[in-house]
């Protein structure tokens, strides 16, 4: 089914539109609600949610936006009560420290900075946070995140700006963002 | 152009969503500030490295197949279940959808008896019969110019808008125009006029 069809059997609760519905977005959705949160039950909690919510929204969707742009509006939302509710560190500082202090102090294998940037992401701001995994993890443009969270260019821009001091001022020592020389490929036996 | 308007847009002008008036003047000012050009070289070198990190830390991801199953369970207890706002909103959307075409068509037909027999000319000889469930005129032999009728109906269809507040349901009546058009030619097949959808679906 194209857009303009599932909408219409999802109107018309059809339940075969909503495992569709499932199919075509869900894996992409949990992938964003992980960026969004860090924790793998969390992002999967947010998703069933969020297809939840559209169920019942469907009625009042009029289509002038993508479905997709739609549930991840709705995923926004509640990530944001998501924060809301947990406002609690996700990073293990003990368990990163041990780590890096195996490596070579100058670099960081790729899976540690995976984490410590997944970790990072968890200690900024909401509203950085939400720039930064728009720009950068859905590789949208300026216009259309000023769209999604009805905002300003310039207000996007300027988040960005400080979403990325702040990102950075998380983030091992020697891990930095604009060098992709500090962080290398280990082959592990 | 200066350096602060360069930064102003360099997002835009990474992205490449920028006019080709636009980013060619942007790609000009690179040409003579190096710091501008690092900028840029710095902003692309983050965006591969933001988008590699974040992608390594879910790529892998899938929904479990049973948050899947609880929400297309949900999806059923909904259809099996619906609320007393969405059963009479439904059954009002199925009437609509039945009625508004027959009665474009009832319409329709109506008007082209009423223009046919008023376009008859003085002693001109018109018959008219049906093949095949289309109406065919035969030109007499009286008949001089042959002429175009053409018809455009507008009717008047009532839309009901229903919307659960609470318990109860609050339906607002509106109109909408439903147009249907056509013609036909002394000496040429009658077509039925067919009726324009409307706009809105309900």
């Amino acid at each position: 089914m194209n857009d303009d069809q599932l909408v219409a059997a999802l109107k018309a609760q059809d339940a075969s539109a909503v495992q569709e519905l499932v199919e075509v977005h869900g894996d992409r959705l949990l992938r964003s609600a992980f960026q969004l949160c860090g924790n793998e039950a969390e992002a999967q909690d947010l998703v069933q949610e969020t297809f939840l919510q559209a169920i019942r929204a469907a009625q009042r969707f009029q289509g002038r936006s993508t479905i997709h742009t739609w549930l991840y509006g709705i995923l926004l939302n509640l990530s944001r009560q998501y924060h809301r509710r947990h406002h609690r560190l996700v990073y293990d500082d003990d368990l990163l420290d041990k780590e890096m202090a195996e490596e070579n102090p100058g670099t960081l294998d790729a899976g540690t900075a995976a984490a410590a940037l997944r970790d990072g992401l968890q200690k900024i701001s909401d509203t950085h946070r939400e720039v930064i995994v728009l720009r950068y993890y859905e590789d949208m443009k300026i216009q259309e995140i000023a769209e999604h969270l009805g905002i300003s260019k310039g207000t996007v821009k300027s988040r960005l700006h400080y979403a990325i001091q702040e990102l950075q001022t998380f983030l091992p020592a020697h891990m930095n963002l604009f060098d992709a020389n500090d962080t290398q490929e280990i082959q592990r036996p | 152009m200066n350096c602060d308007s360069f930064q102003n847009q360099m997002y835009e002008y990474v992205e490449g969503s920028l006019s080709t008036d636009a980013q060619a003047a942007m790609a000009q000012h690179l040409g003579i500030c190096n710091g501008c050009r690092q900028a840029v070289e710095k902003e692309k070198q983050l965006a591969m490295i933001l988008s590699k990190r974040l992608r390594q830390n879910s790529d892998a991801l899938t929904l479990s197949p049973e948050i899947r199953r609880a929400i297309l369970a949900a999806a059923q207890r909904k259809a099996a279940s619906p609320t007393v706002a969405e059963s009479v909103a439904n059954w009002w959307r199925q009437w609509i959808r039945v009625m508004i075409p027959a009665t474009a068509l009832l319409v329709a037909m109506g008007m082209v008896t009423a223009l046919h027999f008023s376009s008859r000319q003085v002693g001109q000889t018109i018959q008219v019969s049906l093949t095949n469930g289309v109406a065919v005129k035969t030109q007499s032999p009286e008949q001089t110019q042959p002429t175009t009728v053409s018809i455009q109906i507008s009717s008047q269809v009532p839309t009901y808008k229903f919307q659960p507040e609470g318990n109860t349901v609050v339906d607002a009546l509106s109109t909408e125009t439903v147009m249907t058009s056509g013609s036909f030619q002394p000496d040429a097949t009658i077509s039925l006029p067919q009726t324009q959808p409307l706009k809105t679906p309900l």
